[in-house]
């Protein structure tokens, strides 16, 4: 060392030992950093995205979900087989295994849908006020704000889409729907209220939530 | 985004032209906020934060530098913690011309880590031609491996291009076997779009490595801005089959934006850019943080930060 410093010689020796220390390169050539220099050939210019650096596992670990075997339909609040007895087969995109078998409806089974749904409304849903449905509705959505990261892989799983648009897109979505409730009345949830007034106060009718079954 | 008098789409005019696409703030700045959501722990961190020391240019470029002080930043980066941590020696040593020799003489000639000097009239760049390459041939000769130059952003706003890719062209001829990296002063450029047309010229000049910025101008590095230079040096290696590295400097304070970093760099460039060969941080305070953060992982409790040197 030609720095003439005050160090104490103890000092220098420590700092020549610790200098060994450290994997060195060659006497006599001087590697300098910088840019591959020779142009890759066309055919090789891929970027190269490996495991070099690999992040810890994803929370949204979709190993851990256990899927029932098969998916009845749910018609008159009560799950049933299909009238044709068919079901189909939900696939992974991203790994092509087979997920669940899914009810097939038919036009009976929609017809069977639809006039549940009317029956419902007419004797019950339109009957009971504004802020008990509020009530169910605000609950439903309140689950699906517990399950929401399950649900996220669910869908992601299911139909294939990132687990960045289930997650951040989908599932706030799901939950906004069902907050919306019937004109001026009080939902659970105050802080709808302002929005909706003025959403109504346009429209000049009254929401009355999507789950009607 | 023209200013007065800007040539067509500001393309270079010595070269054939590359496409020089326009940025999409919204899109840049909406993909660099996604790269810091990802999950980094236990063994990512730590092995990301060791790649990220053995990335750093420790930085002195001040008034009152003295030799004592530029051999005690060597030493610091050839070795940056205690053996038992296994950390990497630092990528480099970034200083003033006139303390090239003296980093130089205490690192050795065959070292891991590098001499690199500042020129071409540091930080302003307002200084005449002759000058600015004299500068750049005695850092050199004295022994510097990399050079950081600033362009002329004068000339590169008011559309005079041309003078710009020159002046790298004649800084990159001075050089001779160091390398160089182009430092950019995206503050001082201001636009998403101007960034990229003075990478990409940067690039075509000769440059080795685009630098974002001097770190004596606010804002310095920010994600959006490192992005856009990450996108154009993606775009030329497909035109050219030529890898060019890349160094944010200034703004990066801790070692959680380091990571932001590093991420967005694999997640746009890959595997191959991650290596100090082609990825540098530009950074004072910055390596005292990472060594902090790589000692609570390996002994899983915080030093106070007056058991590690002074950055």
């Amino acid at each position: 060392m030609k720095i003439k410093s005050t160090s104490s010689r103890a000092a220098k020796k420590s700092l020549r030992v610790a200098t060994k220390l450290v994997p060195s390169v060659p006497a006599g050539v001087r590697a300098l950093a910088g840019s591959n220099h020779k142009p890759v050939p066309l055919n090789e210019r891929h970027l190269n995205f490996g495991a070099k650096w690999d992040y810890a596992p994803a929370s949204e670990d979709y190993k851990a979900y256990k899927i029932a075997p098969r998916h009845e339909l749910f018609i008159n609040g009560k799950f049933v087989a299909p009238a044709s007895g068919k079901y189909f087969d939900s696939i992974n995109p991203a790994t092509e295994e087979k997920l669940t078998e899914i009810a097939s409806a038919n036009a009976q089974d929609v017809d069977a849908a639809v006039k549940s749904a009317r029956r419902a409304y007419d004797k019950v849903w339109s009957k009971i006020s504004g802020r008990e449905r509020g009530k169910y509705l605000y609950r439903i959505a309140r689950i699906i704000q517990e399950k929401a990261r399950e649900l996220a892989v669910l869908e992601t799983m299911d139909g294939g889409k990132p687990i960045k648009e289930s997650r951040d897109v989908d599932l706030p979505w799901w939950r906004r729907i069902s907050f919306t409730t019937p004109a001026g009345r009080t939902s659970c949830n105050m802080r709808f209220r302002a929005a909706i007034r003025v959403r109504l106060a346009w429209r000049g009718r009254s929401y009355h939530g999507i789950f009607r079954c | 985004m023209t200013a007065i008098a800007l040539p067509k789409a500001g393309k270079p005019s010595r070269q054939p032209g590359l496409p020089l696409p326009t940025v999409d703030q919204v899109m840049v700045e909406e993909r660099a906020a996604a790269f810091t959501k990802r999950s980094i722990k236990t063994s990512a961190k730590l092995a990301g934060l060791k790649l990220a020391v053995s990335m750093m240019d420790l930085t002195t470029l001040e008034g009152k530098d003295t030799p004592g002080k530029v051999a005690y930043l060597c030493r610091k980066a050839l070795q940056p913690l205690d053996v038992k941590y296994g950390v990497p020696p630092c990528g480099a040593v970034c200083v003033y011309p006139n303390m090239v020799k003296y980093a130089r003489r205490f690192l050795g000639d065959a070292s891991p880590v590098k001499v690199a000097s500042v020129a071409t009239g540091f930080p302003s760049g307002q200084m005449p031609l002759r000058t600015r390459l004299e500068e750049t041939r005695r850092a050199v000769a004295d022994g510097a491996d990399e050079i950081d130059m600033v362009i002329n952003r004068g000339a590169f706003l008011a559309g005079d291009h041309a003078l710009v890719f020159d002046e790298i062209a004649a800084v990159k001829e001075a050089c001779g076997e160091a390398h160089l990296k182009v430092i950019l002063e995206t503050g001082e450029l201001v636009t998403y779009d101007n960034v990229r047309i003075a990478s990409q010229l940067a690039m075509e000049a000769g440059g080795d490595f685009i630098k974002t910025s001097t770190g004596k101008v606010t804002p310095a590095a920010t994600m959006p801005v490192t992005l856009v230079m990450l996108e154009a040096i993606r775009d030329y290696f497909y035109a050219t089959g030529i890898r060019i590295g890349m160094k944010p400097a200034g703004g990066i304070r801790n070692s959680k934006q380091a990571l932001h970093y590093l991420v967005m760099l694999r997640e746009t460039l890959g595997d191959d850019w991650l290596t100090p060969g082609l990825f540098r941080f530009g950074a004072s305070t910055l390596v005292n943080d990472v060594l902090l953060q790589i000692v609570k992982t390996v002994d899983g409790n915080y030093q106070s930060l007056d058991y590690f040197s002074l950055p």
